[in-house]
């Protein structure tokens, strides 16, 4: 069987176009097999709807009187870099309010724009002969703007991480809130309906592809940032019209102690152009295989726990090391099939007609590291030996060694030199003044922050800022104290650096 | 009454339960508590005629108040149904439907707001006080 896009979109234009979503074709291949359901289909919508972080939208805001050539430009507290033209400015979804922070982004501006709401622009300049003017301040609507188009440098995934966390303190992630001992796996995609895991050679799927963006036309510009199609990672960057689309079909987001990202419903027409095209659409979850990942390693190769299916993911619960682990999706399964039922809906009643790609994407190779000029150092490049005391011990012998050490922190650690918990020069300088001398383990604090040689020290400073403590005892896989990090080294490496 | 007492990195080592008591006169009891890195939560028992007059003391010292008398509740029209919050619930009292939407059965939550951070519409809400 072999039929051309003009041949349905002469079949949209006289209403005889035979339109399925991926989740259907999935079952009617199983049902009359590849041959058959090629012949009797002539499109299969695909649809997801997740947090794509990489998403904006350029505005033109139209020239004031007189006029300004912005410097910068804020939409309700949220910049937009405007380092293009005069009255141009991109606005991303995760930018942060300079005022309120994670709880409003880019994308809630966006969204307010959508709802039809007025947005307050602020914005600078340093003036010149042909635009004297210094400052703004006005409030906007939607309406109000010339221009206001959606470019999103990375959407659409063709899949994407499973995550969960091994450590032993909840973490939040843009995956999430993932709780401690794996307390919960998270995924996303939109698996059997994911666009580009129904035509994995990108075949149909390419530069000039129009496509249903945020519940309007919108078209493909390119591959998308980190494309990396070797692993099954494609991803697009897509444009449309902001000013036709839909808030249902775009909703501002944040990700708790992580930052604000952008729900963007983003639907593909597949033309089944011959049995190998019918094939590839007959995708199934249980075929779209991805690896579940540590996301409390925070560096840029996490430990890959296993693979799973999404049918496995979907399943609501997967078994990690013999765990049963709940499991829950980020992007929504219920709008990716919204979108892939009204680009059916708009194909079938002629409002949609299907484009041929100008170009196609790469369907080889994978996304570069960072090519990083200066070495990061590591907490063994920066440890110091640290002195420990055995369980058992009591205050007064804790303060002695602390006295002779001259150490403001004394690990804790058991018979095979294992750590069990740390004692501060406060704790003892406290329990003594209290008169409480006696065993050391009532007064020692048994949760210990540690790190492993290996850690970057970024990872040191996070841990200190975030736990609000001044040291980190650095162990091995063992437990075993190798020596000790403190925020008075790390400053004084810090300003050594800076001296250098 | 129950309330959920929340305490930030402000206050979290500051006498607050003893001083509510000791200002108030009201005898508090404290069901279960936790602190994790630098915030707390406390759940306490406060009889219902004094219930005021101690929230009052406290939301004056800094404490969030949240009802746990009233269920969480969820905006359905606004509910984008990804299901963040699904596995975020300890007691499975947040589940998938047939249809793939997300359904809270109030009867099942145990009000611990897992799910109201969770959720990146911040559709969830535990009552204020």
């Amino acid at each position: 069987m072999r039929r051309t896009i003009e041949e349905i979109n002469e079949k949209i234009r006289d209403g005889s176009v035979n339109v399925v979503t991926a989740e259907e074709m999935t079952a009617l291949v199983q049902e009359l097999g590849v041959s058959e359901a090629a012949r009797q289909v002539d499109v299969v919508t695909t649809g997801t709807f997740g947090a794509m972080c990489s998403s904006g939208v350029f505005f033109n805001f139209g020239h004031s009187d007189p006029p300004i050539k912005m410097q910068r430009v804020w939409l309700n507290d949220v910049e937009a870099y405007t380092g293009i033209a005069a009255v141009d400015a991109y606005l991303g979804a995760t930018q942060l309010s300079d005022t309120k922070g994670m709880d409003y982004g880019g994308s809630h501006v966006i969204e307010d724009l959508l709802k039809g709401e007025e947005v307050w622009l602020k914005a600078i300049a340093y003036g010149t002969d042909c635009y004297p003017r210094k400052r703004i301040d006005t409030s906007i609507t939607l309406d109000d703007m010339n221009q206001a188009i959606m470019v999103n440098p990375r959407n659409a995934y063709q899949k994407y991480n499973a995550a969960t966390n091994c450590s032993s303190k909840t973490i939040y992630t843009y995956m999430g809130t993932l709780l401690p001992n794996n307390g919960n796996v998270t995924y996303s995609g939109a698996g059997v309906l994911s666009p580009l895991s129904n035509d994995p050679n990108y075949e149909t799927i390419g530069v000039g592809t129009r496509i249903f963006l945020g519940g309007a036309q919108g078209y493909i510009i390119s591959e998308g940032t980190q494309h990396s199609p070797s692993g099954g990672f494609g991803t697009l960057m897509v444009t449309g019209n902001l000013k036709k689309m839909k808030r249902e079909y775009i909703r501002a987001a944040t990700f708790y102690k992580y930052g604000t990202t952008m729900y963007v419903g983003l639907g593909i027409p597949i033309p089944i152009l011959n049995d190998d095209i019918a094939r590839a659409t007959a995708v199934s979850d249980a075929e779209i295989v991805t690896g579940v990942y540590d996301y409390s390693v925070p560096r840029r190769s996490k430990p890959e726990l296993r693979k799973v299916t999404y049918e496995e993911l979907k399943s609501g619960m997967i078994d990690l090391n013999g765990k049963e682990v709940k499991t829950s999706s980020l992007s929504s399964f219920y709008m990716a099939r919204q979108v892939a039922a009204e680009l059916k809906s708009w194909i079938k009643s002629g409002k949609f007609f299907l484009s041929s790609p100008v170009e196609r994407i790469p369907v080889e190779g994978s996304t570069k590291p960072m090519k990083q000029t200066q070495e990061m150092p590591l907490i063994k490049d920066v440890m110091v030996p640290v002195a420990t005391i055995k369980v058992g011990f009591s205050v007064y012998e804790a303060a002695k060694k602390i006295i002779e050490d001259r150490f403001n922190h004394l690990p804790v650690v058991d018979e095979d030199k294992r750590l069990v918990g740390i004692v501060t020069s406060w704790d003892v300088s406290k329990a003594l003044a209290l008169s409480k001398d006696g065993d050391l383990a009532p007064i020692m604090t048994r949760n210990v922050i540690t790190v492993s040689p290996e850690d970057p020290v970024d990872l040191a400073v996070r841990l200190l800022e975030k736990h609000n403590i001044s040291a980190l005892p650095v162990i091995d896989k063992d437990r075993k104290v190798l020596g000790i990090v403190t925020g008075e080294g790390l400053s004084k490496l810090i300003s050594r650096g800076l001296r250098q | 009454m129950k309330l959920l007492l929340r305490f930030n990195s402000e206050i979290i080592k500051k006498p607050i339960i003893a001083e509510a008591v000791l200002e108030t006169g009201v005898k508090l009891e404290i069901e279960r508590a936790r602190v994790e890195g630098p915030q707390g939560e406390i759940v306490v028992n406060v009889p219902d005629d004094s219930c005021r007059e101690v929230v009052n003391v406290l939301k004056r010292k800094k404490v969030e108040v949240t009802r746990l008398d009233v269920p969480i509740t969820k905006d359905e029209e606004n509910c984008i149904h990804c299901g963040a919050c699904v596995s975020a619930c300890p007691v499975g009292a947040i589940r998938y439907e047939y249809d793939w939407r997300v359904r809270m059965d109030e009867k099942l939550c145990v009000q611990c707001g897992n799910c109201v951070n969770a959720c990146p519409v911040r559709v969830i809400k535990l009552p204020e006080y």
